[in-house]
């Protein structure tokens, strides 16, 4: 396979995922609106557009089994069959098993053929069970009902046809046509229209001036007679109307074959009769001004009333409107991360000729003349290339992550029996690519958790005298140059007792300590902590909370917790705006600049004597407002010459790192700033107690300290001493 | 790494380094009498001697890291990862950046001396000295008029020094 082909395919996988995502939201969505005919016709547009590239590409399973999910959902478009929850979970497993087709087609490996089977049959027996039942009357929005003599049997009916003026030119042959709707059922009536075509003198041999009327009687449905005109449909004007029943099928109207297709811009006959030379502007205006609209004329003929016209015109400003809104609509991006991380190095170096800028001012003297301009060409250069690359990405809307959710919490409500509603916000906030691949798991499990632990069955919410259904809310917020994302439900609420004696059983606590709720809480995030009393399908399979809080932290962000017992819990998620630059405090060491990422830091203290013990002779504690924190002096780990070693005249950092509180130990602080995260990797490898580097105001590196792993080297030696 | 994987990328370096023994243009550099060369095409740029910051807990070759346009860039001494004894540096100690794979590198040696085109005729491969003398990093030995010229082979010589179990921890003479 060349790779160009290959190239394409990757496309088409990229497009089909999009599809999905637009099958499965619409679908869900549908459940609640299930007489939303737009969104129908935007579920059968994805999916018709799957399986006709699918079809493209020769993934022949892809495409037929789209197909039979494309026959059901065109039942149901319509209007033949009710949306119904059943068809909704029977579309939504399809889609999966398509997803999964899709993966299986992409990887090379195996397909599930007994699955797709059976989801295939249930698709087809969907659709033949009804072709019997007398048809569901579905009141839509738009589309009006359909009377029962057009669901079965034959049909005939009246086909108007006036084919496009370059119909000859293209080489088609309307006798083709006609012979494809004689194998289609039988032809009657065929009248030729020729009250267009002009005088001899000026008739152009290659333009059709012909248009017909016909009958056709027929099984099959009015999709088969309209795909006979698929090539000349979108500039033809058609109508397929049935002869029974015509009084009511409105939508039948010269109507979607007619309008509904996206035309490639033909030229209106005017014009091109302009180009020609055959008729002058003015005549054209005036002819034009004498010019029927089809819905009156249609009118005049009888074929509709005034009033059907009206409604077929409000449904057609009622499309224009949704596509114009989808114009507006934000559309996903997919931008290629390598690109995202040469702007963020872009940003990075601008800062960085920034701060050796002010720092240059601060100190200037004529002799630094030739360095200052040097840096304000780089300056120059930088600015020049954000600028161009910044048009072209931009950071990602959170709804990204978001969209899975609807399917999740429905999947949550079928196998936990809880009702459940989910109210999302925010979906616009946008964060850090990195931080929307990584986020969307631990929410994952705060939903699991407030769907299986938060939220209280029907009748004990009954009991309780709440609503039957249960909320929960995902909100994402932009608070103080951070991100905040919530996940916040109307159920039990934390159980303060349940969780002390958890803890007490495990040996977290002991009996007598008196906690404060805010400290009883982040017990949670123990790992193996779990205060279901049953391991269910949902949750409770050893994925705890303290994973989620190890996910956050490795983000750079924390995690809160909110709770009234009987009201409901909420889980703050705080995140940083985007992973490359931190907020530090710049701290020295001897010569040593060093940066504390300033979400670990707590607070700062100069020791007084009396404060500092140890224990063993040698670990060191420091009293905090009667709590001993273990001393950690930051020199003896990092290996480096400290002019202070005594704490009472060093500066110690409380620092917090997974719920534990350590103090290390500085000279001085120097100040607060943001940094560039660069990485060490890149170049070298990861550094023990090391989470990156940065370029300090002077242009010398300085690192950034991992507090985690500075605490590992402090209790167990360091890599290289050991 | 798996033991296969680890042969795999032995052979692609020797291979490689079979292809720079054809000869070409050589950048060559001193480390006190003796006189080393680098593929010059592996040679991205040449900057004066710069304070580096010290990276904690690593071993005394790799001086420490310096910022380049912005990208950190670590430095290794030579004179220290060969055995050799350290010297202070001069208006003439450089840093060589080189590029080993899609790694940035820094090398610092007492003085950067000549380009000179070697032959293939004029290569010969690295002599065996046995324990006493580790040359694994030795593509092989350049004769150029009355100067011998020792042939780096910097993939096998900094390549590791990113890896995790990395060569790069104990200096060369301390490994034997």
């Amino acid at each position: 396979m060349s790779n160009e082909f290959a190239q394409f395919q990757d496309a088409f996988f990229e497009e089909a995922a999009e599809h999905l995502a637009v099958v499965e939201e619409g679908l869900l969505e549908l459940e609640q609106h299930p007489e939303d005919l737009d969104l129908l016709n935007k579920v059968f547009r994805s999916a018709h557009s799957i399986k006709g590239t699918a079809g493209m590409f020769g993934f022949h399973a892809v495409a037929e089994f789209t197909h039979k999910m494309e026959t059901l959902l065109d039942l149901l478009r319509n209007g033949r069959r009710a949306v119904s929850p059943s068809i909704a979970g029977l579309l939504l497993r399809a889609t999966d098993c398509l997803k999964a087709l899709i993966q299986s087609t992409k990887s090379g490996a195996a397909i599930d053929d007994e699955t797709v089977q059976r989801l295939a049959g249930e698709l087809a027996s969907s659709r033949a069970s009804d072709s019997q039942a007398s048809a569901v009357n579905v009141n839509r929005k738009s589309a009006q009902p359909v009377s029962d003599e057009n669901c079965g049997g034959d049909q005939t009916f009246v086909i108007k046809w006036t084919p496009p003026e370059w119909l000859f030119q293209r080489g088609l042959d309307p006798l083709q046509t006609f012979k494809e709707l004689k194998s289609i059922g039988v032809l009657t009536g065929v009248t030729l229209d020729m009250s267009r075509l002009p005088g001899l003198d000026c008739i152009d041999p290659e333009t059709c001036y012909l248009s017909w009327t016909m009958q056709l009687t027929t099984s099959k449905d009015q999709k088969v007679i309209e795909s006979v005109f698929e090539f000349v449909r979108g500039d033809s004007a058609l109508s397929i109307r049935p002869i029974e029943g015509a009084g009511d099928r409105s939508q039948n109207l010269v109507t979607e074959a007619g309008f509904s297709v996206e035309p490639e811009d033909p030229k209106p006959l005017g014009q091109i009769l302009m180009e020609g030379g055959l008729v002058s502007p003015d005549e054209l205006d005036h002819a034009l001004g004498q010019q029927k609209r089809v819905g009156e004329i249609l009118v005049e003929q009888n074929v509709v009333t005034q009033q059907q016209v009206e409604q077929a015109l409000q449904k057609q400003r009622q499309q224009e409107s949704v596509a114009q809104a989808k114009k507006t609509d934000a559309t996903s991006i997919r931008v290629d991360t390598a690109k995202i991380d040469k702007l963020i190095n872009l940003v990075g170096e601008l800062m960085i000729t920034q701060s050796m800028l002010s720092d240059l001012g601060a100190r200037f003297e004529m002799r630094h003349l030739p360095v200052f301009l040097e840096r304000m060409v780089e300056l120059e250069r930088n600015t020049r290339e954000i600028q161009e690359r910044v048009m072209s990405i931009r950071m990602l809307p959170i709804g990204t992550v978001f969209a899975r959710f609807p399917r999740l919490v429905r999947d949550l409500s079928t196998k936990t029996g809880k009702k459940i509603q989910l109210i999302l916000s925010g979906e616009e906030t946008e964060l850090d690519k990195t931080v929307i691949e990584s986020i969307g798991d631990p929410l994952i499990h705060l939903v699991r958790n407030s769907a299986d632990h938060g939220l209280e069955t029907p009748d004990e919410r009954l009991d309780n005298n709440k609503q039957e259904v249960g909320t929960i809310r995902l909100s994402a917020f932009h608070e103080g140059g951070n991100i905040c994302i919530t996940v916040e439900d109307d159920g039990r609420g934390l159980d303060r007792d349940k969780i002390l004696a958890k803890a007490n059983k495990q040996g977290l606590i002991s009996e007598n300590d008196n906690l404060t709720d805010d400290q009883i809480w982040p017990l949670i995030f123990k790992p193996g902590f779990s205060t279901a009393e049953t391991i269910t399908d949902v949750s409770g399979r050893g994925v705890g909370m303290d994973v989620v809080k190890r996910n956050i932290e490795s983000l750079g962000g924390t995690v809160g917790i909110k709770t009234t017992k009987g009201k409901g819990a909420t889980f703050i998620l705080k995140l940083p705006l985007t992973l490359a630059i931190i907020d530090g405090m710049t701290v020295r060491v001897g010569k040593e600049t060093y940066i504390v990422p300033l979400l670990s830091i707590l607070e700062s203290i100069q020791p007084k004597a009396e404060l500092t013990k140890t224990v063993v002779g040698k670990g060191e504690l420091i009293n905090v407002r009667s709590t001993y924190i273990p001393i950690v002096r930051l020199y003896e780990v990092f290996a480096s010459e400290p002019q202070y070693t005594d704490p009472k005249e060093a500066i110690l950092l409380i620092l917090e790192t997974e719920g534990e509180r350590v103090a290390i130990m500085v000279d001085e602080i120097l100040g607060q700033q943001q940094v560039v995260i660069k990485s060490m990797e890149q170049n070298f490898r990861k550094v023990e107690g090391i989470a990156g580097a940065t370029i300090l105001g002077d242009g010398r590196v300085g690192f950034i300290v991992d507090v985690r792993g500075v605490l590992e080297i402090a209790r167990h030696g360091s890599p290289v001493a050991a | 790494m798996s033991g296969m994987a680890t042969d795999k990328k032995f052979n692609d370096l020797r291979r490689h380094a079979a292809s720079q023994l054809d000869g070409g243009q050589f950048l060559t550099f001193s480390l006190g009498e003796e006189l080393y060369g680098v593929d010059i095409l592996r040679v991205q740029e040449i900057k004066g001697y710069a304070a580096v910051t010290k990276i904690p807990n690593t071993p005394p070759h790799i001086k420490g890291v310096v910022n380049l346009r912005g990208t950190i860039v670590p430095i290794v001494e030579l004179r220290t990862k060969f055995g050799m004894p350290t010297i202070d540096y001069t208006a003439f100690t450089v840093i060589i950046v080189v590029v080993v794979r899609d790694k940035v590198m820094g090398l610092v040696v007492d003085a950067v001396s000549d380009v000179l085109d070697i032959e293939k005729k004029d290569i010969q491969s690295a002599p065996d000295f046995g324990n006493k003398v580790d040359v694994t990093f030795l593509n092989g030995i350049g004769k150029s008029g009355d100067k011998l010229v020792s042939l780096l082979d910097i993939d096998r010589l900094l390549l590791d020094s990113a890896g995790k179990d990395s060569s790069m921890d104990l200096p060369v003479a301390a490994a034997t």
